[in-house]
């Protein structure tokens, strides 16, 4: 029987040390080495959007653009400006990568990456989030002078940084994991294998692999090692003996989810950022090696080590709690997130559901009760379409722009009805909003909705794979 | 300290199996040996395989029409009577009744360039709703349908939407307007009625003519002994050189069902009837079918087609995505959308009028009911038959599912 008051203060005497103890240098290397690969993958990602001329889809081509709560205010430039800030995003990703004025890059990489990312929700994807969370954190720490160009141009190079800076960074990483795990803890991924067993339905076709996914029990048994693999690789990654496994073990499962699905940079960041967990030394371990065993120098502590204050404790204690609580709210929403979606974004719900809607508008003139039908489609793109529909709040947004044009057209006041039948996970589709609503009526906001109706409580029917 | 050891180790041993299970097997068992619930034998590949079945039947038929309708207006271009008029009349008939259902099977070479093996041939055959009237008055005075360029005209100027302008429209006025050279000159009005009515002929011969060879070119691309393009369906994701995945290969086919939601739905019952895009009451002009009065045929034409691809076509074993459905245990979407198709078929029929520009005059809810029955369709479409088979509409960029 252990005294409670004996664990209090083992538990203040631990928080009393962790100042110290997150201030003290360690090897600055590996954090270098991640600055090189994630300025790198920023590079590459930018270009990708411009090689494949994704910043005209998202940005250029949509007449409407869906906003983020408290967000309106953020503007969409001109083609011109898109185009120049993904360039400045490319270019900016090298800056990082090679050091080079390491702070002002990486602060203006973060606010150009937000800033495209708050443009339009529905570009909004899990993996963009991680990456702007992660080069928040990242403007935070002075790694232009590790391994960069910075310590060339300016002096001071340092060897080692203090500990905190890969404590948040693992902190991050854990925490998408944790909350990805937490998100596959429901009936239909653990009892019915939904929505895998959709995707693996439909990919029966793919060569060497697809036939397995036929199997009895496959998409079942997938899902639970994918749920698995959330709950516990992270816990792996932070221990010494299990890391290397664990890691094959990310570079096999992240290999495999793009494989199967269109998730572009998601398992190359997630690759990636895994080697945050490994030891502050391990570039230096590799290079020693394909040096055929000539060392490098060691790290050598700063003749100026960054101390950590007490608002810099403060204000990291405040970030992880709030990376804690904002997945954590749809909770406070009650009933079935993937259905209603209130905190469903920024809370690791990666690859949850199988979700599709058809929307129609049913627009009243309340002058001459005349009856229109608005299509999504009319003021949408296909990307756009494709994403809003299933999701309450935008279906909300885009009724009141719909009100505002025909406002604009008729003069006269109208009322906007949404028709949404949507299905999740395979279930038969039913009315995802009250169809009786007047949504000009309805404004969003952060309380529970109120005209989005429950969640179908059948479980999900079950699907039979076809072979190819 | 035992226990955390065997959790340690057989959660990375989970973890390791999670990642690379899909490997171990490959080697003692081949595809195709495992037998499968809920499958009587059908494969994704059969469906894709019937899908090309029909569309070779289906451009086979309209080929043989083309040919009849080039043997009638080129009677007609030789005596323009009025029994040759109707007998070019009720071959253009025939001919898009097929090809309206057709419209359904736009993927493959019917499909644009931009599509796997796209030869953009429905343009050519059928431009609606890219339509203009006046170049093709202009083209009648200035008889450029005798060019050797005509075969590279505007789609427009060509196919069966200017066919069915020659043949049904029976004014003599122009659309140009008076600032048009072909009124300034006087050419227009120099033609006369039995001018006009011959140079009509000829050019709908013109368009004939090019028609049938659209036709052939359509049919050639799906035999088996031309460019078999059904293999391509049949071979997505194995030796086809354009459907990278079978998924692709469906996606491509369920893009094409998807013109009855926006082409059939949207643009030939939701604009006339005044439902949208429509400022005045109703919107009879955007009417698929001005001259001929089809569009009510147009519509069930359509319908006719979406099902054959739904639940199939005899040339293609009656094979659709409702057997897929079936096999994979989901025949009650199957169900819903044979329900669904089954009572907006009715509804057309139900429509007592020749056309819809008869029922719009008189009760245009009776056109707004029929969008709501085809609304029916859509709607399990893009919501239970895109979720059960995970079909991309439209085909998106990258995600997360998120």
């Amino acid at each position: 029987m252990i005294d409670p008051r004996a664990r209090f203060h083992a538990l203040r005497a631990w928080l009393l040390a962790q100042p110290a103890a997150l201030a003290r240098e360690t090897d600055a290397a590996a954090i270098a080495a991640y600055r090189v690969a994630f300025g790198l993958m920023m590079t590459v990602s930018a270009g990708r959007f411009l090689y494949y001329g994704w910043v005209d889809e998202l940005f250029v081509k949509p007449s409407f653009f869906f906003k983020y709560w408290a967000l309106a205010w953020v503007p969409v430039p001109s083609a011109t400006v898109v185009h120049g800030i993904f360039w400045a995003l490319a270019a900016l990703g090298i800056m990082v990568a090679a050091g080079l004025f390491y702070r002002p890059a990486m602060v203006t990489l973060f606010v150009l990456f937000a800033w495209v990312q708050a443009m339009d929700v529905t570009n909004y994807l899990n993996h963009y989030y991680l990456v702007a969370l992660l080069a928040l954190l990242m403007t935070t720490m002075p790694l232009g002078r590790t391994w960069g160009l910075d310590g060339v141009l300016f002096g001071k190079k340092r060897t080692t940084l203090p500990r905190w800076c890969t404590t948040v960074l693992r902190f991050q990483v854990a925490i998408v994991y944790v909350f990805a795990a937490l998100a596959k803890a429901t009936p239909d991924w653990l009892l019915h294998g939904e929505p895998l067993r959709i995707w693996l339905a439909a990919r029966t076709g793919l060569p060497l692999v697809g036939w397995l996914f036929a199997l009895p029990g496959a998409a079942l048994l997938m899902s639970w090692a994918g749920f698995l693999y959330d709950a516990t690789i992270w816990i792996f990654l932070l221990q010494k003996r299990t890391r290397p496994f664990a890691y094959v073990a990310v570079i096999g499962f992240h290999a495999m989810t793009r494989a199967l699905f269109p998730i572009g940079m998601f398992p190359v960041i997630m690759v990636v950022t895994a080697l945050v967990f490994f030891d502050p030394s391990w570039p230096r371990a590799v290079l020693a090696r394909l040096r055929k065993g000539a060392q490098l120098a060691p790290a050598t502590p700063s003749a100026s080590p960054l101390r950590l204050r007490a608002p810099a404790l403060a204000l990291l204690a405040a970030y992880a709690l709030v990376q804690v609580a904002v997945p954590l709210r749809s909770v406070a929403y009650g009933g079935n997130v993937l259905w209603h979606e209130q905190g469903m974004r920024f809370s690791w719900r990666v690859m949850c559901r199988e979700k599709n809607a058809s929307v129609t508008y049913w627009i009243e003139d309340r002058a001459t009760h005349r009856t229109f039908v608005a299509t999504p489609a009319a003021y949408l793109t296909d990307r756009q379409l494709r994403e809003f529909s299933t999701q309450p709040d935008l279906v909300l947004q885009l009724a009141h722009h719909v009100a505002k044009d025909f406002r604009k057209r008729t003069g006269h006041e109208v009322s906007v009805r949404a028709e949404v039948r949507a299905s999740l996970n395979g279930r038969p589709s039913v009315l995802l909003l009250d169809d009786a609503r007047d949504l000009e009526q309805v404004e969003d906001s952060l309380a529970p909705s109120t005209f989005v109706r429950p969640s179908p409580e059948a479980p999900p029917p079950s699907i039979e794979p076809v072979h190819a | 300290m035992v226990t955390s050891r065997w959790f340690v180790r057989s959660s990375v041993l989970l973890s390791l199996w999670a990642a690379t299970f899909g490997c171990r097997r490959i080697v003692s068992e081949p595809a195709g040996a495992a037998p499968l619930p809920g499958d009587a034998g059908l494969t994704r590949a059969g469906v894709l395989g019937a899908f090309g079945a029909c569309a070779y039947d289906l451009a086979r038929d309209f080929r043989e029409r083309a040919e009849t309708f080039e043997r009638r207006t080129g009677a007609l271009a030789s005596a323009p009577t009025p029994e040759n008029l109707a007998v070019a009349k009720a071959a253009w008939e025939d001919a898009i009744d097929v090809w309206e259902r057709s419209e359904l099977y736009q993927f493959g070479p019917a499909a644009p360039l931009t599509s796997p093996g796209g030869q953009d041939l429905r343009a050519q055959i059928y431009s609606w709703p890219t339509v203009s009237r006046c170049p093709l008055e202009q083209g009648l005075v200035n008889r450029t349908f005798e060019e050797p360029t005509f075969t590279t005209d505007s789609p427009t100027n060509r196919g069966l939407y200017a066919a069915e302008y020659l043949l049904f429209y029976p004014g003599t006025d122009n659309v140009c307007g008076a600032g048009s050279a072909i009124n300034t000159s006087g050419a227009w009005a120099g033609l006369g009625t039995t001018g006009l009515a011959q140079r009509k002929g000829a050019y709908a011969h013109a368009i004939a003519l090019d028609l049938l060879a659209r036709a052939r070119t359509l049919e050639t691309a799906w035999a088996p002994t031309g460019g078999n393009f059904g293999k391509e369906l049949t071979n997505a994701g194995s030796a086809s050189g354009l459907f990278a995945s079978q998924q692709f290969a469906f996606n491509t086919i369920s893009d094409a069902l998807f013109y009855i939601e926006i082409s059939t739905k949207d643009m030939k019952l939701g604009k006339p009837s005044g439902l949208r895009m429509c400022d005045t009451p109703t919107c009879p002009e955007a009417l698929e079918s001005p001259w001929a009065k089809r569009s009510k045929s147009h519509i069930r034409a359509n319908l006719v087609g979406a099902q054959m691809l739904v639940f199939g076509c005899t040339a293609g074993g009656n094979v659709g995505f409702d057997d897929l459905l079936s096999a994979m245990g989901r025949g009650d979407v199957a169900a819903r959308l044979a329900t669904a198709f089954n009572e907006a078929i009715a509804a057309v029929d139900a429509v007592p009028d020749a056309d819809l520009d008869v029922t719009l005059t008189r009760d245009r809810v009776v056109v707004q009911n029929l969008y709501i029955a085809l609304k029916k369709i859509t709607d399990i479409m893009r919501s239970d038959f895109v979720t059960v088979l995970d079909l991309e509409i439209p085909k998106v960029i990258e995600g997360d599912n998120d």
